[in-house]
């Protein structure tokens, strides 16, 4: 009996453990129970990062913009994996070509990664003109440009 | 004879002086060019997207049938490089080809007609100095019997919003902005809601258009609290400058293309003319239309 609780106790507790490993890696190796919310989420917060980021360079300052282009190249490497064939919704602005075009649609998530570390280390390097020159580039070449493509109208409420 | 050899011989030497420009405009004038060009959008509407400034071939689709933008690049045989100063201007602004033809209202000549002949001027020596592109102009496809010889010219005389040029482009304050709005900018054509006869309607200016050029939903940007623009003016000038809104979120579409422009755009304005043309936007009457974006 107790040797019986003790192999079930090892079980489980290795199940568990490799679960919350394969969660730790990184979303894109665990498979999301709903894209749809997760990524709406996620566009959330990068919408966020941004509003946060040109608050500031508005402003004159670079305070937490280097955290927040983290912030946008960390959640830029979760965007493909939350585009499963077949997730379309009626909740979803995320349009058909995003799956005809698949690696159109991801490159401009890399592209959002890499312009992100761009602005990070130029705010780290004290630089605001050209933070804020690299921020509107980000903004037009990699965000704006995606959501044309890619993002459909407002779902009406 | 010979008077007549002389006489041609004047003409042409005249033809050629204004074709080529009497005087060669001077760097100030090509680089104001450059700006009101940049600040109508680089004459976006010319030019198909990944195609070489200014070539045109842009589709206008219409009650009126089809048509598509020509080319105004300084090509001698299928742009505007034969073309004098005065006949580029005439276009721009009266809507009429050398060779008499009526320019269609998808160019808002009308409106065009607000800007100063300075302003004019310099935009007309700026486009000679684009690379020339040999491409011909698609031809147009009416399906309206009689609209160009009488449809058009009683639309133009009933519904056409009548801009009256100023002497000189204002320079500062809100003046300054409402002729970029208004004039160069012609923001209207895209975010003023249109009539059944697809004029503007001038009573609702810049109140939003849901069936804008190019299946856009184009937004209310007057004032109102409920249904139109209630960024900052700070707010409103960065967007010109950088297509970065208050929320996080970039512009996208046609707003885009014109911020960027193509040799110039809306993002190359200076600060001062861009917040001219956020007070004026604040300064117009607040229209209700919810326009959903």
């Amino acid at each position: 009996m107790k040797r019986r609780a003790i192999t079930a106790f090892l079980v489980v507790g290795g199940l568990t453990a490799g679960l919350l490993a394969g969660c730790a890696s990184g979303d894109k190796k665990m498979a999301s129970a709903d894209p749809v919310a997760d990524r709406i989420q996620l566009m959330k917060k990068q919408g966020a990062a941004m509003q946060d980021i040109t608050t500031k360079l508005r402003a004159g300052s670079l305070d937490g913009v280097a955290a927040n282009a983290d912030t946008l190249s960390d959640t830029a490497k979760a965007i493909p994996g939350l585009f499963p064939a077949g997730s379309t919704s009626p909740k979803s602005r995320a349009k058909p070509e995003i799956w005809q075009k698949k690696a159109e649609f991801d490159g401009y998530a890399r592209s959002l990664d890499d312009q992100a570390k761009k602005v990070a280390g130029l705010a780290r390097a004290n630089n605001l003109p050209g933070t804020q020159a690299a921020v509107a580039e980000m903004g037009r070449t990699t965000c704006g440009a995606c959501h044309n493509a890619f993002r459909g109208p407002e779902i009406k409420s | 004879m010979s008077y007549v050899l002389g006489t041609l011989l004047l003409a042409f030497s005249l033809g050629a002086a204004s074709t080529a420009g009497a005087q060669a405009p001077s760097q100030a004038e090509l680089a104001r060019g450059k700006y009101i060009f940049g600040a109508t959008g680089g004459c976006g509407c010319h030019t198909e997207p990944k195609q070489p400034v200014n070539s045109g071939g842009r589709r206008y689709d219409g009650p009126f049938g089809t048509v598509y933008s020509t080319n105004i690049t300084p090509d001698p045989k299928t742009g505007i490089g034969s073309w004098t100063d005065a006949q580029i201007i005439t276009a721009i602004r009266l809507g009429r080809r050398p060779n008499g033809e009526r320019l269609l209202p998808v160019h808002p000549f009308t409106v065009f007609n607000g800007m100063a002949e300075g302003d004019l001027k310099a935009v007309t020596a700026y486009l000679r100095t684009l690379p020339p592109v040999n491409r011909a102009n698609q031809p147009k496809k009416i399906t309206v019997p009689m609209f160009e010889s009488v449809f058009l010219p009683a639309w133009l005389a009933a519904f056409a919003p009548k801009e009256t040029p100023p002497a000189t482009a204002p320079t500062a304050g809100i003046p300054r902005g409402e002729y970029l709005v208004r004039a160069v900018g012609h923001c209207g054509e895209c975010h003023t809601p249109r009539t059944m006869t697809m004029a503007t309607d001038n009573a609702r200016f810049l109140a939003g258009n849901p069936k804008g050029p190019e299946d856009s939903e184009v937004p209310n940007i007057t004032p109102d609290k409920t249904t139109g623009l209630t960024w900052t003016v700070d707010q409103i000038a960065e967007y010109l400058a950088t297509g970065n809104k208050p929320d996080g979120d970039v512009a996208g579409g046609l707003m885009a293309e014109v911020i960027q422009g193509t040799t110039a755009g809306y993002k190359d304005m200076t600060r001062a003319d861009l917040l001219a043309i956020a007070h004026y936007l604040k300064s117009l009457p607040p229209i209700q239309n919810k326009v959903s974006k």
